[in-house]
């Protein structure tokens, strides 16, 4: 752990950043706040810009952290906690507990990033533990939402599916980095077999996604990763074929008004919300978010664009690139093919994650059963994007340790810089 | 009258909002820009970033003449095509020949890929081998087709020098048996901190304690000096 | 580690460009098809603004009042029970049933989602209640009412199910839209939407039916544009039906009209002519034809929701170029959209976008929406256009639509006999589009009769009923059209 005094000029960029965040918060919370004269929504008015001022000043000193990922990754759980707010205040206390959680989460996997030298007996713990986690609902859990991807332990549920990302990321850049494809190949198709049982699909699209692009990533092989493309449309046509489910997302996914009393009603509830938020949106506290099915959730997107318009909703979306940016950024200056890989595998997943619920709630692509990183209500979700965070974290701070031992053997122990 | 004074308040925010939203996302923006420009403003006061030395090519083979220097990242490809983090154009060279890593306190680790060799210090190193004895130190000569490639590494990085058959754990004579002896002649001058070509003269003086080299990384010493391939060093001349 | 890097720059670079995707779906899918999500009558936030905000008033061109909200709340329609059942189609019902009726599409305008913030304050401030903007219609409600009636007359031995559509070619206004069976909207429920018939069902369109004979007139414009020598085009129609891969062709009542030219054969409406020429245009020129005129098309109209008219893509065999020629294959088109094509014919080729809002008011009285005619597409070249304009008239001074001409109008159309099958029997529709190629009467109209039984064709059935239109639009020439609907 090294004492870490970011530069001024970041200092600065980053303060006024955070400035507007807090005051985006504040004066939302104050309004909400006036609509039923609850205390909490006032305390929250307070509560949640002081969290992210702690947040961007005092998390920076206990490792070199990128800040701009901290603000980043803090507006949006705010905004989770804001509309989860507006729409049932119960879910906006778990979010901001769920959130606590996450923020030690992220700063024990930017830890085990940094601490861990030799990666091979670690991954070599991970993979049967990874492996069992995803196999346990299978056994222990029940179903919901067609998928058997739930465990619960007493009035507690949890997805592993989720948590076993950031594993995942680990092994799979591990074995790519030392290019031992034969064991890469078995994991990933273990997994992949795995979800498929569970029959959760989107899961299984995102771990697919992932690990075919840093592949391609590492090796550079077209023509290989040409073969795992199409592999992967054969599968998906296989699936189509095979489940039912599929089947019917699909056709739901041209034209959700053919069955709208039951399966359509969701798509459709979410483009009314859309349409109904025009540019600007019809207020925060107005409109009719809660009929949307799974507001929560996978939904939250068209809560946002209902109530804050669509300008807004591009807004949250340039927020996901700003942090993809950044995340392809720390993974670029990564001294060791392993840490670029953890970065850009990090990365890839929200980003591949974000595209895949938004572009099921604007009907460019059917609907999956993933939901948005951080925004969206549920403990396994926010634990897993923000350990994800960690992870490129995690990465940008060695990024910078390697940095300043580059400096140190350049000047032995002048000031080049400011 | 309080819903419609709210509805109204809510509607008037709208407007709010949507400006600080935007803003927020300009200014995350112009943050990564300016990041990026720190970036490269870094990258041009410390060009070395990232390597750990260089190798000096001992002959001309193909494309490369004598005395080519080629930095040495911390992890990366040897090979004969341009995306190489050390390209080596020659014959005998595959397209992505060896991949090295420089290992803390240990040296410059390389893998022949697969039915690929090299040779190090006249050894053959083949895939299987390269976990025992493929580590380069401070001085070693690689040879890889038609290539002779010396690695230097900069001051400060540790590494264990290997015991070798008939070699002095202190300074290394070679003389007789040193397989490449560059057509041209070795240019002392050009190299701070080498001796000569065989690191035969005063190699004590030559090297300090716990055998780390004596050059330190090129630097662009104050802001505003651009090249870092002209060799200054302006502490040159505290070494023999 | 290079080649990585470039790698993830790559990467970085195509989740950018999937997120710009996302962006620029979004926003096209919102800003185009946002009004028709909003609109629908499930959208709950549309129930909740219902309570707060006294809808605005629908009106006809002449100001007519056709729907406005009472005292106590309630949607009142025309007081005369012909008059709005004439427009309830185009119009809408409280509940929605009529899930395109202007009561529904138009809720924006209606419930006051288009109040900018200030007029908000204001009303507040003043303390009254919020109303909606009222909504004024290009349509005029007498001219519902009399087609209606004339169906009425014509009726005696069909169905009295049909449609009709009348619109103003120069412009694209649509004058009239008519579904029948109607129903009185005050009586809304108590009917049942699997009634007899489907009353709530937009059969202007909503519905798309096979056009039959109309359809010639895009075969011969296929023909005249594609054909060399189409002037010396001679058909010798016999007793004997044409046959091609295996079907038989013949013509209505089995009649045999002797030599004819192109015009001629438009004229006497000859299905063995026609499937002729169909085959030598060949499947992909006619395609190519029907979808200039909007056939297969995504209608996205601002102010109506239209279902998109087929044509198909290829021919499973000869048999259906031919028929395709007679429009009986699988060639489906609304009312409406057949009669932007006779609009069409007649403006020189020229389609317009057909609008229904003439004008949006606030209730303060500022004009918030004031419509403007648009091109859709260019279906025909003038020349073409010119042609089927002459050839149109020849159908109604001494071919199949001898029924539809009026005194002291040239009225110009083309009948079709369509038939089909509807729960497995078989149906016959009757239609009739056309035109008055007059300048100060720039109207077209597309008139559809279902179920008309087998002895009857369109030139009977429907033909009548546009003459009554045309005569109906010839004696109120001056209330309808004024200074700015002609060009």
């Amino acid at each position: 752990m090294t004492r870490h005094q970011p530069s001024r000029r970041l200092h600065r960029a980053a303060s006024k950043l955070s400035a507007v965040v807090m005051l985006f918060y504040f004066s939302a919370f104050l309004l909400l706040g006036l609509k039923d004269f609850a205390w909490q929504a006032f305390a929250l008015a307070l509560a949640v810009p002081a969290m992210i001022w702690l947040g961007t000043n005092f998390l920076p000193r206990l490792f070199p952290a990128d800040t701009l990922l901290l603000s980043l990754t803090n507006f949006l759980c705010a905004l989770g906690v804001l509309v989860l707010y507006d729409t049932n205040p119960t879910y906006a206390y778990h979010q901001a507990v769920y959130y606590a959680v996450g923020l030690v989460a992220m700063v024990c996997c930017v830890w085990g990033v940094r601490a861990v030298r030799r990666w091979g007996p670690a991954v070599f713990m991970l993979l049967p533990v990874s492996l069992a986690l995803l196999v346990l609902p299978l056994i222990y859990g029940k179903e919901t939402y067609g998928a058997t991807n739930w465990i619960y332990i007493g009035n507690l549920s949890a997805q592993p599916s989720e948590l076993v990302k950031v594993s995942l990321i680990l092994i799979v850049s591990y074995f790519m980095s030392r290019r031992l494809f034969i064991p890469w190949l078995l994991f990933a198709v273990a997994c992949l077999g795995i979800l498929m049982l569970q029959r959760d699909l989107g899961t299984a699209l995102l771990y697919y996604g992932v690990t075919l692009l840093l592949y391609f990533a590492s090796s550079g092989n077209l023509l290989m990763t040409g073969v795992g493309l199409v592999g992967g449309a054969g599968a998906a046509v296989l699936g189509y074929r095979m489940f039912a489910h599929v089947k019917k997302r699909v056709a739901l996914w041209r034209n959700p008004w053919a069955d709208y009393e039951n399966a359509g009603y969701q798509i459709v509830q979410g483009l009314m919300a859309l349409a109904s938020g025009g540019l600007i949106g019809v207020g925060l506290g107005l409109g009719s978010p809660r009929t949307i099915p799974v507001y929560h959730t996978d939904y939250i997107f068209a809560v946002i664009c209902e109530q804050f318009g669509l300008i807004f909703g591009l807004c949250v979306l340039a927020m996901y690139l700003a942090i993809l940016w950044r995340g392809s950024t720390i993974a670029m200056a990564a001294r060791h093919a392993f840490h670029g890989l953890v970065a850009m595998g990090a990365t890839l997943m929200i980003g591949l994650q974000t595209f895949v619920i938004i572009g099921g709630v604007i009907k460019l692509i059917p609907l999956t059963g993933v939901t948005m990183p951080f925004v969206s209500y549920g403990g396994s979700s926010l634990l897993s994007s923000m350990a994800l965070i960690g992870l490129i974290q995690g990465v940008a701070s060695i990024n910078e340790d390697d940095l300043r031992e580059d400096l140190r053997l350049a000047t032995d122990g002048e000031e080049a810089f400011e | 009258m309080k819903d419609e004074l709210y509805t109204v308040l809510a509607l008037g925010m709208r407007y709010w909002f949507t400006l600080l939203g935007v803003l927020i996302v300009w200014r995350a923006f112009h943050w990564l820009r300016r990041d990026r420009h720190e970036k490269h403003r870094r990258l041009r006061q410390l060009p070395d970033a990232g390597m750990v030395g260089e190798f000096v090519s001992l002959n001309d083979a193909g494309d490369m003449t004598v005395d080519d220097t080629l930095p040495v990242p911390r992890e990366g490809v040897l090979g004969k095509l341009y995306s190489c983090d050390v390209p080596v154009l020659c014959d005998g060279v595959a397209k992505y020949h060896l991949d090295l890593v420089y290992e803390d306190g240990l040296g410059l680790r390389v893998k022949p890929r697969r039915g690929l060799t090299c040779r190090i210090n006249g050894e053959e190193l083949t895939r299987a081998g390269a976990a025992r004895n493929g580590v380069l130190v401070h001085g070693d000569v690689l040879q890889v087709g038609d290539a002779a490639l010396r690695l230097r590494l900069f001051a400060g990085l540790k590494f264990r020098r290997p015991a070798r058959k008939g070699a002095e754990s202190r300074g290394r004579e070679r003389t007789a048996d040193e397989p490449m002896t560059p057509a041209s002649g070795w240019q002392p001058s050009r190299y701070d901190g080498f001796s000569d070509p065989a690191w035969g003269e005063n190699p004590a003086d030559a090297f300090r304690d716990g055998g780390e080299a004596p050059q330190k990384k090129r630097k662009s010493g104050a802001k505003g000096v651009k090249s870092a391939r002209s060799a200054k060093n302006s502490e040159g001349g505290e070494r023999a | 580690m290079k080649r990585q890097r470039l790698h993830f720059k790559l990467l970085f670079l195509m989740m950018a460009a999937l997120f710009a995707l996302l962006a620029a779906f979004g926003a096209y899918s919102v800003l185009t098809y946002g009004n028709r999500w909003f609109a629908s009558n499930r959208n709950p936030r549309v129930r909740a603004q219902k309570e707060a905000v006294i809808a605005g008033d629908i009106l006809d061109r002449q100001g007519t009042v056709l729907a406005t909200t009472a005292a106590d709340g309630t949607r009142v329609y025309q007081s005369r029970e012909a008059a709005r059942r004439a427009v309830v189609h185009m119009v809408g019902d409280p509940q929605g049933q009529v899930s395109t009726g202007v009561e529904t599409f138009q809720t924006s305008y209606l419930y006051g989602f288009q109040a900018s913030f200030t007029e908000i304050l204001r009303t507040l401030l003043s303390g009254e209640s919020r109303r909606g903007d009222s909504v004024t219609l290009t349509a005029d409600s007498r001219l519902c009412t009399a087609i209606v009636s004339s169906f009425d007359g014509h009726s005696a031995s069909y169905g009295k199910r049909g449609a009709a559509v009348v619109l103003n070619y120069r412009t694209g206004e649509l004058l009239a839209e008519i579904s029948l069976p109607n129903f009185d909207p005050n009586r809304v429920s108590e009917i049942e939407a699997t009634a007899e018939g489907q009353p709530f069902w937009n059969r202007a369109t909503q519905s798309v039916y096979p056009p039959g004979s109309t359809f010639k007139t895009i075969t011969e414009a296929a023909a005249l544009r594609n054909l060399e020598h189409i002037d010396a085009f001679s058909f010798v129609c016999g007793e004997t039906p044409l046959v091609a891969a295996g079907h038989e062709i013949s013509d209505y009542g089995g009649g045999a009209h002797g030599a004819l030219d192109l015009t001629g054969a438009y004229a006497r409406s000859c299905n063995k002519a026609f499937a002729s020429l169909a085959l030598q245009i060949g499947q992909k020129r006619l395609l190519q034809t029907a979808e200039e005129a909007g056939f297969n098309d995504n209608f996205l109209f601002r102010d109506l929701v239209v279902e998109n008219s087929r044509f198909p893509v290829t021919a499973a065999d000869d048999w259906e170029l031919a028929a395709s020629g007679f429009g009986q294959s699988s060639v489906a088109a609304s009312p409406l959209h057949m009669c932007m094509i006779a609009g069409a014919v007649a403006n020189g080729g020229v389609m317009m976008e057909p609008r229904l809002l003439r004008q949006v008011t606030s209730p303060t009285g500022r004009v918030r929406l004031r419509y403007t005619s648009q091109v859709y597409r260019t279906a025909f070249s003038p020349e073409i256009a010119q042609r089927l304009k002459s050839d149109m008239r020849q159908v109604v001074t001494n071919g199949t639509g001898r029924a539809a001409s009026v005194n002291g109008v040239t009225v110009c159309g083309k009948t079709g006999t369509a038939d089909s099958t509807e729960n497995g029997q078989p149906i016959a529709y009757g239609w009739f589009i056309g035109f008055a190629d007059e300048p100060d009467l720039p109207f077209a109209c597309a008139v559809l009769v279902e179920d008309i039984g087998e002895k009857t064709s369109g030139g009977a059935a429907a033909a009548p009923i546009a003459a009554d239109i045309f005569l109906w639009l010839r004696q109120h020439q001056g209330e309808i059209v004024d200074a700015e609907s002609i060009h």
